[in-house]
């Protein structure tokens, strides 16, 4: 489209400005002439609304037909502007500006891609002040939206097909001057390199992007959030958006990534310390409450003092089998409980949390099946699972305390605290693409996100 | 492939259920176990044999709701035998469960067993390591058995109301000594410090009283301390404080409440002059209770008269305590710890205590009246 | 000085006490044990001073390294498999205290087996970590325990039950002539910097040992060695002390948090000494590992691209772990451990000579 007009001459002004302009896909010089009349526009395809575009600049110029009197038409726009410095008219141009040359000038006019009316609300990872609005499942309109956050000229949109049956299109995006070249290399070669049948969404193609096929921690970060996809792309980090899926991935991450809620850059400095410190109490909460009630109930009741030792003596009378299986009877029901609601459809939701919690949690108390104290400690443990900001966590944390529960049933005490540091040897040994997994980053939050090398 | 991996995974977690016999012997659950809440030794009766102790295990029912029961039970054993760990091994075959002593909190030792070497009596409690060092010590009148089984009227159910006398949640008197298991031994074995232990008297199996406590040293009799003395011990020693001295001086009769009582110790020994014991104290209190009217502006004067008296019941019981040649109050151990160490110390200290002069100086500060003059 | 650096000599101070250390010192209290210390600090100090700025001449090179390109093979070999001897002994001697101290403490019906093996599952995946993830860990279980340890000397100083005057008696008692044991096992308390033969690997910047990094070290080295020495004394007595097995854990039972959960405290720092000697084991054994490493390499374990020796040296390593401690009787512990302690010594100068000669080749 950008040759196809050889007689036209690029303007220098414009020529340094698309210089300037990283080559993305989009970024697009379009020169119309019609008898005689010659006019050239300078925009970013996925930011600028075409209907508008044809509506209000090229149409009328083909009815004008005339370089001066189009000039004059342009001219008398409502949403014209002068040109700016250049600086900011790269800004601009990112955001949905079109650079128009005709007659000699130049004039910069304002036709942003309104609304993108198909966004979906956010139901995963929900917060009560971020934005309401997930990423959509139109690749073109999620990259408008990242770029409509991001308005900086080195946000680099690299677009690519997947070689497997779908074909899917699939864009990489990141900040050219923040991100690790050594990352991208080895992301580039390992999306080169695979060789899946099929591949349908984002999350399929996270999963596969790890090479270690016996996998429990995920190495990327699966959002629909287009805020945390900004506040990670300001972090140096890579995001590659899949066409006809509403998730974006987020690569390389730490552990830590997993901990932070959006909703945390939304309040008081307090207030999201807090929030944070809850966070981790709850993850510790449902890791290990199952398997320090199997140590305690089975080898070291000594360590309560004793009138807890004795009301939990007292809860357990009557209850047939050993507190091991108990409470892996107990977790494995909720656990079904949290998949079944997962499941089943909205408005039965409910029905089905009361009959399986309440109803069944009472009756299995009454029954002397399940002493009251593993009951509050089940409860308590479903509740913080879900206080976990990221989805992909809280699944891993189930598996684990299954873990952390045999390991405790086996060894008692100290197989609890063994079972602990043996999950953290195995994070810290993990590296996602080439980035050490669990490490402690000892610098301001704004380069802790930042990817370092060491 | 997958498919074999898969099976072999559902065979693990059907595999998980069987897991506890696997790991065998040590895996005990809460509700085989019988918790021990108090062990009382006391002289065998004797039927004949040469048994020595009679032990009593105090054993918790557990209680499966708190809110329909209103009293604890409890199940007693007791066994006569050669030593502590003898019997407790023989009534390891009259319960059902295993007898978890991690919890037990009372040691019960009748005053008839006190006397003479504690060693054999007080080894088995430390040497096994499961007794927690934090049990609660004491001295059980008439007998450590017929303590254990005083039912208190205001025990409710899931409480154990002789742990309240002496932990510092519950009642807090400068009548009650608290001696921890790992105390009594450091403060038994330590030349130049005594032991003191609280005497709990059981009444009509329905009331404790602790008030007197026992001072107890390896080369001596044991010695009773009165209901004054132990008060005087508590509140110089362990800076317990609390309602109740009793001032009669010059026609005044107070009561005060002393809030921060303060002792310091020091020995001089100067050549040519007796050995003098230096002792200071520092007591900030109020007047609770008088027989005439009080003027603030003379707060002064009843610091004076309170201090008197105070100076000489310390006195006089260092003096009684001296005589009995026991040391509660650790005058030995300051003066071994203020002086440079040499082989002779000890051997001189023996030679000095009889003959030790108190110099008692009573400072007093009485911050109020009360609410009227 | 890297961070790491500090872990790792910290972690080495705070693991004494879940070593045979203590008591050793506490059956000494009368005669020389508190010069010895006073002069172990010296010692200690200076030790660290030397290897620390021996290693930050050469950033990013470990030991085994220095010693393949300076020296001859015949000096390498022994001295490789003499320090992976010491090294191993090391996390040995934490192992079986370790499960000497659950076994009486924690769970005494539990086999001695099952607690070995508890631990060694954890150890063995541990020691065939990465260095660099070794050092992540010790970092993070570090800054986990820092708080608890905070929490730990605030209840035991601030505790009533603390007799200041038996801290008192045991300190006119700094009259007596150091003893040799004493000496050198409060020395080993220091040698936390000497785990840089491996990990100096990692310490690739080019660092400069400051005088606040030797004072920081310095202080809280005195305040270690001090409260493990003192702090047993405080709450058992000086006159019985060195009749106590694990004169740290029967001490801090005598802590309690009138209205905690957890009324026992002990349970708390149990907690906190198992971790601390986890991770002490691994760090230890992981150097030792690497040692050996570096002098074996079967090739009959070579399969298609994986070399399997890692893996039968840590296994190796669990085995002799494991054997050693059902062997082991209380009395063999710390007989043995003192006569580990006593050639410690022996060690250092072999150290300093390697150093020595390393140097000489570097600059020739």
């Amino acid at each position: 489209m950008t040759t196809d007009n050889s007689k036209q001459e690029m303007p220098i002004f414009m020529k340094t400005i698309t210089k300037i302009l990283p080559a993305s896909f989009d970024v697009l010089h379009v020169p119309i002439t019609f008898e005689g009349a010659q006019a050239q526009l300078l925009f970013l395809k996925t930011v600028v609304d075409g209907a508008t575009l044809q509506q209000t600049i090229i149409k009328p110029f083909y009815e004008l037909a005339d370089e001066h009197k189009f000039a004059a038409y342009i001219k008398g726009l409502p949403n014209r502007i002068d040109i700016p410095p250049t600086d900011d008219l790269i800004t601009m141009l990112t955001s949905g500006f079109v650079l128009i040359y005709v007659e000699d000038t130049y004039s910069l006019l304002e036709i942003r891609r309104l609304g993108n009316t198909q966004q979906n609300e956010t139901f995963v990872e929900t917060t009560i002040h971020g934005s309401q609005l997930a990423l959509s499942e139109d690749l073109e309109t999620n990259i408008s939206i990242i770029r409509q956050h991001y308005h900086q000229s080195s946000l680099y949109v690299e677009s690519m097909q997947l070689k497997d049956k779908s074909n899917m299109s699939i864009a990489i995006l990141y900040d050219e001057d923040l991100v690790n070249i050594d990352v991208l290399r080895r992301v580039k070669e390992r999306l080169d390199s695979l060789d899946e049948p099929l591949i349908q969404s984002s999350a399929d193609l996270a999963v596969r992007l790890t090479r270690r096929r016996f996998n429990l921690f995920p190495t990327s970060i699966i959002t629909e959030r287009p805020d945390r996809i900004i506040y990670n792309i300001t972090g140096g980090k890579i995001v590659i958006l899949a066409d006809n899926s509403p998730f974006g991935i987020v690569l390389p991450v730490i552990f830590f990534d997993y901990m932070v809620s959006m909703e945390e850059n939304y309040h008081t400095y307090f207030i999201s310390l807090y929030n944070t410190l809850l966070g981790w109490f709850g993850l510790m909460m449902c890791l290990v409450l199952p398997g320090l009630y199997v140590a305690i109930t089975a080898y070291s009741p000594e360590i309560l003092r004793t009138e807890l030792t004795l009301t939990i003596a007292g809860s357990r009378i009557g209850v047939p089998y050993p507190s091991f299986i108990e409470a892996i009877i107990m977790i494995l029901f909720v656990e079904l409980l949290t998949e079944a609601s997962v499941r089943l459809p909205k408005s039965i939701n409910a029905a089905a949390t009361t009959v399986g919690g309440l109803i069944l949690g009472t009756a299995a108390t009454e029954a002397s099946l399940a002493s009251n104290i593993l009951i509050m400690v089940v409860a308590i443990v479903a509740i913080s699972t879900f206080v976990i900001p990221i989805n992909e966590l809280s699944f891993v944390v189930r598996f684990l305390r299954l873990f952390l529960l045999v390991f405790t049933a086996l060894f008692g005490m100290v197989g609890l605290i063994s079972g602990m540091l043996l999950i953290i040897l195995h994070m810290t040994n993990l590296d996602s693409f080439g980035e050490p997994y669990l490490r402690i980053a000892w610098r301001s939050k704004r380069s802790e996100k930042k990817v370092n090398q060491e | 492939m997958k498919k074999r991996i898969k099976a072999g995974l559902l065979l693990l977690l059907v595999g998980t259920f069987f897991l506890p016999s696997l790991s065998g012997c040590a895996y005990k659950g809460v509700d085989k176990r019988s918790f021990v809440v108090g062990i009382g030794v006391d002289p065998a009766e004797g039927n004949g044999k040469d048994d020595k102790f009679k032990v009593t295990l105090k054993i918790a029912k557990p209680i499966a709701s708190l809110k329909s029961n209103t009293e604890n039970e409890y199940a007693y054993l007791v066994h006569e035998s050669d030593s502590v760990a003898e019997a407790m091994r023989y009534l390891d075959t009259e319960a059902d469960k295993v007898l978890d002593y991690s919890q037990t909190k009372i040691l019960a030792l009748n005053p008839e067993i006190l006397s003479g070497d504690l060693f054999q009596l007080m080894d088995y409690f430390v040497r096994r390591g499961d007794f927690q060092l934090l049990l609660y010590v004491v001295a059980a009148v008439p007998s450590a058995e017929e303590v254990l089984k005083v039912k208190p009227k205001l025990e409710s159910a899931g409480e154990n109301s002789l742990y309240n006398f002496f932990d510092e949640t519950g009642t807090e008197s400068p009548f009650v000594v608290t001696t921890f298991l790992f105390e009594f031994r450091r403060d038994y074995d330590t030349k130049g410090l005594s032991t003191v232990l609280p005497i709990v008297r059981g009444e009509d199996s329905s009331k404790f009283i602790v008030n007197h406590s026992i001072v107890l040293k390896d080369t001596v009799e044991p010695v009773e301390l009165g209901l004054l003395e132990t008060k005087l011990y508590n509140s110089l020693k362990k800076n317990s404080s609390g309602f109740g001295y009793q001032i009669d001086n010059e026609g005044y009769k107070f009561t005060l409440t002393l809030d921060r009582i303060n002792m310091k110790i020091k020995i001089q020994t100067k050549d040519g002059q007796k050995p003098r014991a230096v002792v200071r104290i520092k007591a900030v209190g109020a007047v609770n209770e008088s027989n005439k009217l009080l003027h603030l502006k003379e707060l002064g004067h009843y610091d004076r008269l309170s201090a008197e008296k105070l100076t000489e019941e310390v006195k006089e019981l260092f003096e009684s305590l001296q005589s009995k040649d026991v040391d509660p109050f650790g005058f030995g151990l300051k003066y071994r710890a203020t002086r440079l160490h040499t082989d002779s110390l000890l051997d001189e200290w023996k030679a000095i205590y009889p003959e030790l002069e108190f110099d008692v100086k009573v400072d007093l500060q009485l911050k109020s009246v009360g609410a009227i003059q | 000085m890297s961070r790491f650096l500090y872990y790792l000599i910290f972690m080495n101070m705070l693991a004494v006490i879940m070593t045979p250390v203590p008591r050793l010192l506490l059956l000494r209290s009368g005669d020389g044990a508190l010069s010895a210390i006073l002069l172990s600090i010296v010692a200690g100090v200076l030790f660290t001073y030397i290897t620390v700025s021996f290693f930050l001449q050469f950033p990013g090179q470990d030991f085994i390294q220095l010693l393949k390109k300076h020296t001859s093979n015949w000096v390498r070999i022994p001295v490789t498999l003499f320090f992976a001897f010491m090294w191993f002994v090391a996390g040995i001697i934490t192992l079986v205290m370790t499960v000497f101290l659950l076994i009486t403490f924690l769970t005494p019906e539990m086999s001695i087996y099952t607690i070995t093996l508890s631990i060694l599952i954890t150890v063995f995946f541990g020691v065939l970590l990465k260095s660099k993830s070794v050092l992540f860990t010790l970092e993070i279980v570090f800054i986990i325990m820092i708080p608890l340890f905070v929490l730990m000397f605030f209840k035991l100083f601030t505790s009533s039950e603390l007799d200041l005057d038996q801290v008192r008696l045991a300190i006119t008692h700094i009259n007596t002539l150091p003893d040799y044991t004493s000496f050198t096992s409060s020395t080993f308390m220091f040698m936390g910097s000497a785990n840089l033969i491996i990990y100096n690997k990692y310490f690739k910047e080019k660092h400069h040992i400051s005088k606040g990094a030797l004072v920081a070290i310095t202080c809280l080295g005195i305040f270690l060695i001090i409260n493990a020495y003192l702090i047993p004394i405080g709450y058992s007595g000086f006159d019985k002390v060195h009749q106590l097995m694990f004169p740290w854990t029967s001490s801090v039972d005598a802590v309690r948090m009138k209205f905690g959960f957890i009324e026992r405290v002990v349970f708390i720092f149990m907690f906190l000494f198992v971790t601390i000697s986890f991770i002490s084991m691994i760090v230890h054994w992981h150097v030792a590992y690497k040692l050996v490493l570096s002098v074996f390499r079967l090739k009959i374990l070579q399969v298609q691209q994986q070399n399997y020796t890692p893996f039968l040296i840590a296994f190796v390593f669990c085995v002799i772990g494991m054997w050693i401690t059902i062997q082991a009787t209380q009395y063999d512990l710390y007989h043995y451990s003192m006569y580990y302690y006593n050639i410690l010594p022996i060690f250092v100068a072999i150290f300093f000579l390697t150093m020595l000669a390393i140097k000489r080749g570097a600059s020739s």
